[in-house]
């Protein structure tokens, strides 16, 4: 009967051992690629052979001026996408948040869209929109006035910059529209009664106040750009231009044999510039942790800024045209042509795409790998967040630092990191070239997503709520199945469709891990466009989005159905307020229920290919305080 | 029914910072009905959440019946499910995804109980609460009282030894909290359990317990019976808490057996006390607002003359300030002294008035008394 035990916790997987364990197979999945990464930039042989220890392959990398001239573009072009995507973020959300501007409520959704569209989808349609000869621009352009040269030739730096931009300002938007929409009011109100006009208000009262958000929005515009590896690799190889990403790629694919310790090395820097900036933004955003909670959108609390309106909506419809409607309408249109720029529209691309095996095969690796990784993901996520949240050990500090790693990993120096780990460790090698080590990779590279779904859910689940539970006689197993996961199960299941949607749109991974037999739709749309079979790349490409979209539907449906039944529950559970012939003594009872209600919203995670569109379900809190441990 | 035995109890959440609860004694009789009061932040909760097994003390014992459930300095700790207490939470905690048959049965099935069982186990136990017939409806559909209620027969269904109260009626209004009351100590009478309730409502405590511990920064201040808390308090601290609005600085001026004579700090007056004093020199004396006469009601009360600087009337009752030597004392004077010695006290007018021994209570000053009751009498 007698158990010996220390500390007692509410709930599973946060007593000392599981906790070893978690923090044992987080930083195998976590870490290690990292460190496999350094390991390997000192060996001086391929991963899995035997080798010497050697800094050979940092000579090779930081001995070449090349490297240096591509580090330069890579940082002058993160300081475009920076300064692009942070004043338009800033412009579209201040729009949104604070004024009459005629068609402002296009925004958000709009905003939403574009997080959700992959990367890859901005590279091929800007590449068939901007293509110097045959893109649709500039045909247009050239059929219109006669002119030999190309309206906007995306094959270039102005077009990386800009379409980069173009996807990066929607987490901008996001980061500054919480924070935009808190901002009290009468701070504003009380400078225009001393006199400052509506543009004096803006800089000198709503920027500074904005400033820490504006700060950790410009790094993390500007780590985007660094990260950036797609649009780069679609618009900017055609026409020689690399950056940094695109260059630690080309190490492995453009050269026979080979060179993963230079491409190694060369990631070593790039990962060093990216964490030490993402930990200093979390320094300024704080325990924000990217996770913005709106106020209130009350209708009379905006300016109405006279003839500004219109330069407003001005912007919204610029925006929402070069980020949404015209990549989409290249992007069908495109695949109902034979050939890029011409021919009758048929359907021919689809049928070509239909009768071949490897489409299908695609189709259905994409399939099994979204669902699957995206359900791992979400479960290993729900499990090291209960216990982080419930441990009381020292641990969960290194655990907590490890789910934020692939977070702060570009895309492709995971994938390499992943790579090298399973080719190096010789249980593993087998699951090279497997469909596995694709799922294990996506989930890791889907981690931070369902840590942003997952975490807010639980957070509202009420301590008391699993200790009346303890205490009714639930071990905390039996506890944690009856209890938290019913409670939080729409939350668990919006995010799960999340990170599928998310995760189905990833290149880099499936770029690096995938083979033939793998090969997921991103990677055939890619290797189609790189063939020049860039209509047959569009039309493959529609197809996922439509089963995207399906998806989503079908998703959001299911959601909404569940949460609706959990949140009048939620609603009517609240106890009522203490009356006023109680107040003598009662200890006052902090704003948990407003918490719980503000949190819809927008609820963003502002990793480069990562948000939650969309409230997330919320689910209840017991109206109880109890303290974290 | 089973006794709870609570050995120099000490929890410390941040290293380094006082305790939440300090060296803490304390028996619970098989069958009593016991209530920790205190203040908020007084270590009400972090106690009974020691007797439940949801915290872990970080030095001392708790031991249930004749089990030891937690000793850090053996090593034991016994878990909350298997301490066979039920709890009944300030914020109900009812899981709001199951309805009201499977909040309460879900203590019966962790047992493994029977079906048939569990059945008969839940409609007894929403019967004694009330609540019978309302099996299938969502908890969210009911009140916060029907809720609580829910929370009580959850508590109750498993028929445990010893069940836990914190705060349970403090998110109610002041109408069901009278109901509640009644259910909560008919589930005590009539299941025969040893409950320890928290509360920070004195009122609330007199009226439910056998017994009531005082609790002030993680110590415990007085036990006694409602009856002797509310008439005689062993200190500032506890009168004030218990509602006595008049404690007012004196010195001792004679002491005879069991009762003495002190007089009022820059006042002439002397009033007399039916108790011994607890000490020479300064004391402190107490007296509820309420037991201030303005006849003499017999010989041995003494006069105390004054001057009103508030009247206020309530309709029910008159209320007064009375400055005493510039101190002032708070008078609440019912109806029925006011028609009977047709009072009409305002603002300046001299007052005699008087309060039985039996009413004034001599308080020992103590140190650590007077920062808190300055704090007191500022929230007042
Ligand atoms: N989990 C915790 N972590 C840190 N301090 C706590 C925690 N729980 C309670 N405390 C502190 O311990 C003291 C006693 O708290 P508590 O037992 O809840 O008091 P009560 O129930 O009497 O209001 C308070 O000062 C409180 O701030
Ligand atoms: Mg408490």
């Amino acid at each position: 009967m007698l158990r010996r035990l220390r500390e007692p916790s509410t709930g599973p997987f946060s007593s000392r051992r599981s906790m070893l364990l978690l923090t044992v197979v987080a930083f195998f999945l976590f870490a290690m690629p990292i460190v496999m990464l350094a390991v390997g930039a000192i060996r001086d042989a391929t991963p899995g052979r035997p080798a010497q220890w050697s800094f050979d392959a940092f000579r090779r990398a930081y001995g070449d001026a090349g490297t240096y001239s591509v580090l330069g573009d890579s940082v002058l072009l993160a300081l475009g996408v920076m300064v692009i995507s942070t004043v338009t973020g800033l412009l579209l959300a201040f729009i949104v948040a604070r004024t009459d501007t005629p068609l402002r409520r296009l925004v958000t959704p709009s905003m939403m869209l574009v997080i959700a569209l992959p990367p890859l989808f901005y590279g091929i349609s800007w590449a068939m929109l901007g293509n110097p000869r045959i893109g649709t621009i500039n045909s247009f352009w050239q059929d219109l006035t006669g002119s030999e040269t190309p309206l906007w030739d995306t094959y270039s730096w102005s077009g990386i910059v800009v379409v980069t931009s173009l996807k990066s300002t929607a987490f901008a938007y996001f980061l500054l529209l919480g924070p935009l929409m808190a901002m009290n009011r009468s701070l504003e109100e009380a400078s225009r009664v001393f006199g400052a006009g509506r543009l004096r208000t803006f800089l000198r009262i709503d920027v500074p106040l904005l400033g820490p958000s504006l700060l950790g929005v410009c790094i993390l515009s500007f780590v985007a750009g660094l990260e950036f590896f797609d649009v780069p690799l679609l618009l900017g190889t055609p026409a020689g231009i690399d950056v940094f990403a695109t260059e630690i790629f080309s190490q492995i694919r453009d050269r026979t044999p080979a060179d993963y310790g230079a491409a190694g090395a060369l990631s070593l820097l790039l990962a060093v510039v990216v964490v030490a900036l993402v930990v200093l933004q979390w320094r300024i955003l704080g325990s924000r942790d990217f996770t913005t909670v709106t106020g209130k959108n009350d209708r009379t609390d905006r300016w109405s800024i006279g003839r500004w309106r219109w330069a407003g909506t001005l912007l919204i419809v610029g925006y929402v045209t070069l980020a949404v409607a015209l990549p989409l309408a290249q992007l069908v249109a495109g695949s109902f042509q034979p050939y890029l720029g011409g021919g009758v529209y048929s359907t021919i691309n689809y049928q070509l795409l239909f009768s071949e095996p490897a489409t299908t095969a695609a189709l259905r690796t994409t399939a099994i790998v979204a669902f699957v990784g995206g359900l791992c993901a979400i479960l290993m996520t729900l499990l090291i967040s209960y216990a982080i949240t419930h441990s009381r050990s020292r641990l969960r500090r290194a655990l907590e630092v490890m789910t934020w790693l692939p977070f702060a990993m570009p895309g492709i120096i995971l994938a390499l990191g992943i790579a090298w780990l399973f080719v190096s460790i010789p249980g593993l090698r087998s699951l090279y070239g497997s469909l596995g080590i694709v799922v294990i990779g996506l989930m890791i590279s889907a981690v931070p997503l369902a840590t942003r779904a997952v975490q807010p859910a639980l957070r509202q689940v009420g301590r008391e709520l699993e200790e009346s539970a303890r205490v009714s006689g639930a071990r905390p197993v039996r506890m944690f199945f009856s209890i938290v996961v019913p409670l939080i199960a729409p939350s668990l299941l919006a995010g799960w469709f999340l990170v599928a949607i998310l995760v189905s749109g990833n290149l880099t991974i499936p770029m690096l891990l995938s083979t033939t037999d793998s090969a997921t739709v991103p990677l055939v749309v890619y290797n189609l466009h790189s063939q020049g079979e860039t209509s047959q790349a569009a039309a493959l490409f529609v197809i996922l989005l439509g089963a995207l979209l399906a998806l989503f539907v079908v998703g959001s449906l299911t959601v909404w159905l569940i949460s609706r039944s959990n949140r009048r529950r939620r609603d009517r559970t609240r106890p009522e307020a203490p009356s006023a012939d109680q107040v003598t003594m009662t200890r006052p009872i902090p704003a948990a229920s407003e918490a719980g209600r503000s949190t819809s919203g927008a609820d963003v995670a502002a990793e480069p290919s990562a948000a939650v569109p969309g409230g997330l379900p919320t689910v209840v809190k017991s109206s109880g305080f109890r303290r974290e441990p | 029914m089973k006794s709870i035995a609570i050995t120099a109890l000490t929890k410390t959440y941040t290293a380094g910072a006082a305790p939440a609860v300090d060296r803490l004694d304390l028996e619970v009789e098989p069958g009593e009905f016991l209530t920790l009061l205190g203040p908020s932040g007084c270590g009400k909760t972090t106690t009974l959440r020691c007797i439940a097994g949801l915290e872990a003390p970080t030095h001392g014992s708790v031991r249930i019946g004749d089990q030891p459930v937690a000793a850090p300095a053996d090593g034991i700790f016994v878990p909350p499910e298997r301490r066979g207490v039920g709890m009944v939470f300030q914020s109900y905690a009812l899981w709001p995804h199951m309805s009201v048959f499977g909040n309460v049965a879900y203590p019966l099935k962790m047992a493994r109980t029977p079906r048939e069982e569990i059945r008969r186990a839940v409609d007894d136990a929403l019967t004694r609460v009330g609540l019978g017939g309302l099996h299938t409806k969502n908890v969210s559909a009911l009140s916060g009282g029907q809720q609580q209620r829910v929370a009580l027969a959850r508590a109750m269904v498993g028929r445990p030894d010893v069940m836990l109260y914190d705060e349970p009626l403090s998110n109610l209004d002041a109408k069901l909290r009278f109901a509640m009351r009644d259910h909560i100590r008919s589930v005590h009478n009539s299941l025969g359990t040893t409950s320890v309730y928290v509360t920070h409502d004195q009122e609330e405590a007199v009226a439910l317990s056998d017994r009531i511990i005082v609790m002030r920064a993680g110590r415990i201040q007085q036990v006694d019976t409602p009856r002797d808390l509310y008439t005689r308090p062993r200190s500032t601290f506890v009168a004030d808490f218990m509602g006595f609005q008049n404690i007012l600085p004196a010195t001792v001026e004679s002491r005879d057996g069991d009762h003495c004579h002190v007089r009022l700090d820059d006042c002439p007056d002397v009033v007399r006390s039916a108790y011994p004093a607890p000490a020479d020199g300064r004391v402190s004396v107490a007296f509820r607002a309420q037991h201030v006469r303005f006849h003499q009601p017999d010989a041995h009360c003494m006069a105390v003359n004054g001057v009103v600087t508030k009247a206020t009337d309530w309709g029910s009752a008159l209320r007064l300030q009375i400055d005493v030597g510039g101190h002032v004392v708070k008078a609440i004077v019912d109806d029925e002294q006011v028609v009977s010695q047709s009072l009409s006290p305002r603002p300046g007018d001299p007052v005699t008035f008087y309060v039985r021994p039996e009413h004034v209570i001599v308080l020992e000053n103590r140190h650590d008394d007077e920062a808190a009751l300055d704090q007191a009498g500022e929230g007042a």
